[in-house]
């Protein structure tokens, strides 16, 4: 049966409602967007950009390196000339003393390196990026400028930072979640990684936290009770919430994202992202509020299921063992998505990220609908 | 038909006690049982109510009554058993049934937040009632003044005839309602029970629970019992009290100077006869027959007072 649009109308403007009379969750959200108006601010205040020096091997200019075109050298270079702080070179340029390679003091950079493959029949791109360290923004030039570029030629990147020992394919989703959960923030935090984690917040807040405490307190009070005895389907309700939240999440992450990187309003991958990511959140909000009999209980439960995400993220960032469990949670896919969609308009065709989100989103939504049909009401 | 005042109802026949009888019905109830794990909430209830008809089900705590109601509002699943709302099977018919009914619960689900009109206004639009009807609704039960408080600010009696207000809005086929005068003081439980007659006599079928027996006396047409989930006894209130009542005097007398009272069962031959001498031989002082109330008749039905 088709939802009828007056009612689902009539029900989403009682959950606006309820909002504006809940002087709490509007402080909460006005907190978020003033925290985002801070960062703003703060950003004006940050040390001038690093210089960054891209450096590669003379044969990319005419040759292929592990299936690597030369084209991606002249987008570089394309790319370096709309700022003055990155240089693009090649090594042979590059002074060599002691077998170290010498750029300027508090310069960073990124060497492009050919490697023989193992079977020694063709050679391999390794990306090695070098920083000096102990400044708030020495990967600001990386995950800024060069990684999208490369992600855009390459779809994925194999990185290593630092030079260590032995390099592992990494993407810079990955790169930025390990320095996250090693407590290296600090290094880390440009706009995009700020803006990506306070719209996860936002979302977080609208989605989950407000549905859940909305949804419970409806039951608790067997408002849900009198809305579901009248001739509006459970259908209809559960879509006039999840549309509410969606909206509302919308609004909030709209506002953020306009303070913080206004120039990433358009780009559609972001939203695709932000409408997963809310929907997946509204939906285990939906999960939580109709396995609870209580609004406290249910808002218990909603600390868990967070408190739940970071173990697991940890577990499978510091145990190989639990390495696929992050891959079970939309959220992760979500966040590198979200920082990546902030920085350029990533093509839908090349977010292969998105494809196990919506399946895990999916998933979620339909374990909301059957449970909220079946005893969220009642 | 609309049912007339209490004395025409005990001419109604009562030989088939638990169906209404005359009226069409709108609501049938055959072999009903609801169960939770090994403890029957309600067993083999069968019962039917007439359109517009004011139906007394009561009971004591634990009867079975809330459950009984649930299962007519669909909110829960019979173990066993039919039940016909309307004509529409239950709970295979919900979608129909759901326009057709009001429920006033015994705890009231309002949104706190929201005033009383906006409260009205939502369901309005939810039942497609026009908005007009929501200020008729609210000055039928005295609310107007109180309209555009929030409902926190209400009282109990005043949340409770909030309530009413709300499930009368679209004019339903039947209304359940579950203690509607508990916690509302003299006169606004007369405007309730006058409100009830209004919507009985306009067709409207009333399913009733109280522990109010004065209550059930004055209003309802016809009155279930039910006792551990067992329906003991349906009937109109004239007739329960008829079969059951128990015919008593309370005779004061004067005997060596002192005054003294005696109560006589009229339908003992011993006390029959003690009654007599009394009129007889002593100074009678006064003569008092005892009213048998319909909660006796209950107390006496359940078991609480006569076992």
């Amino acid at each position: 049966m088709m939802p009828r649009l007056d009612k689902v109308r009539t029900l989403v403007g009682r959950e606006a409602l309820r909002l504006l009379k809940n002087p709490s969750a509007l402080m909460v959200l006005g907190l978020l967007v003033a925290f985002s108006l801070l960062l703003a601010l703060s950003r004006n205040e940050k040390s001038p950009a690093l210089s960054c020096w891209i450096v590669h091997p003379d044969s990319l200019l005419t040759s292929e390196a592990g299936g690597v075109s030369s084209d991606f050298i002249e987008k570089l270079t394309e790319a370096a000339k709309q700022t003055k702080t990155i240089r693009v070179l090649p090594l042979s340029r590059i002074a060599v003393f002691r077998e170290q390679r010498m750029y300027p003091p508090l310069t960073c950079a990124i060497e492009l390196l050919e490697l023989p493959a193992d079977d020694g029949s063709t050679t391999q791109l390794s990306v090695t990026y070098r920083h000096p360290g102990g400044k708030s923004d020495v990967l600001e030039p990386f995950l800024r400028w060069f990684w999208p570029i490369a992600v855009d030629h390459f779809g994925q990147v194999q990185v290593v930072e630092q030079a260590p020992a032995a390099s592992r394919p990494t993407s810079a989703t990955a790169l930025v979640m390990e320095r996250l959960q090693s407590g290296s923030l600090k290094d880390l935090m440009s706009e995009e990684l700020a803006a990506a984690i306070l719209l996860l917040v936002v979302q977080f807040v609208t989605c989950c936290q407000l549905i859940v405490s909305f949804t419970s307190q409806d039951r608790e009070r067997g408002t849900l009770t009198a809305l579901a005895l009248s001739p509006i389907t459970m259908s209809e309700l559960l879509q006039a919430k999840i549309l509410f939240h969606l909206l509302l999440s919308a609004l909030g992450c709209g506002a953020v994202i306009a303070v913080l990187k206004p120039s990433a309003l358009t780009h559609a991958s972001l939203w695709a992202t932000l409408l997963l990511t809310s929907l997946g959140l509204c939906s285990v909000g939906m999960v939580i509020a109709s396995l609870t009999k209580t609004q406290s209980g249910a808002s218990l439960l909603a600390l868990c299921y967070m408190l739940v995400g970071a173990v697991v993220f940890y577990l499978a960032t510091k145990f190989s063992a639990f390495a696929q469990l992050k891959s079970f949670a939309f959220e992760n896919y979500g966040f590198g998505m979200l920082f990546l969609s902030l920085q350029r308009p990533i093509p839908l065709a090349r977010a292969t990220d998105l494809a196990p989100m919506l399946a895990l989103v999916v998933g979620w939504l339909t374990t909301a609908t059957l449970l909220f049909r079946t005893r969220g009401w009642r | 038909m609309s049912p007339g005042p209490l004395w025409i109802s005990s001419l109604m026949p009562t030989e088939l006690p638990a169906t209404a009888g005359l009226r069409g019905q709108s609501i049938v109830i055959d072999g009903l049982t609801v169960r939770y794990g090994s403890f029957t909430a309600v067993d083999r209830l069968s019962l039917s109510v007439g359109e517009g008809e004011l139906f007394g089900f009561l009971g004591p705590n634990g009867a079975g009554k809330s459950t009984t109601i649930r299962v007519l509002i669909g909110a829960s699943r019979p173990t066993s058993g039919r039940v016909e709302i309307a004509g529409h099977s239950l709970p295979r018919d919900f979608a129909k049934v759901k326009p057709l009914f009001g429920y006033v619960p015994d705890s009231e689900n309002h949104m706190e937040e929201f005033s009383g009109r906006e409260n009205l206004v939502l369901f309005a639009k939810l039942y497609d009632v026009p908005l007009a009807e929501v200020d008729r609704a609210l000055g039928r039960l005295e609310l107007s003044e109180a309209a555009d408080l929030p409902v926190r600010a209400y009282s109990k009696g005043m949340r409770k005839k909030l309530l009413i207000a709300r499930e009368i809005l679209h004019q339903p086929r039947i209304l359940y309602l579950d203690e509607p005068t508990a916690n509302l003081d003299r006169h606004s439980t007369e405007v309730v029970r006058k409100l009830l007659r209004e919507l009985t006599a306009r067709g409207t079928t009333v399913f009733l629970t109280t522990h109010d027996m004065e209550e059930v006396e004055q209003i309802c047409d016809r009155v279930a019992i039910l006792c551990k989930g067992k329906l003991i006894a349906c009937d109109t209130p004239v007739n329960f009290m008829t079969r059951h009542a128990e015919r008593k005097v309370l005779a004061q007398y004067e005997q060596s100077g002192q005054v003294l009272r005696e109560e006589l069962d009229l339908d003992d031959d011993r006390q029959r006869e003690r009654l007599a001498n009394i009129i007889r031989h002593e100074a009678c002082v006064r003569l008092h027959s005892q009213e048998f109330q319909f909660e006796d008749v209950f107390l006496k039905l359940t078991g609480q007072i006569y076992t």
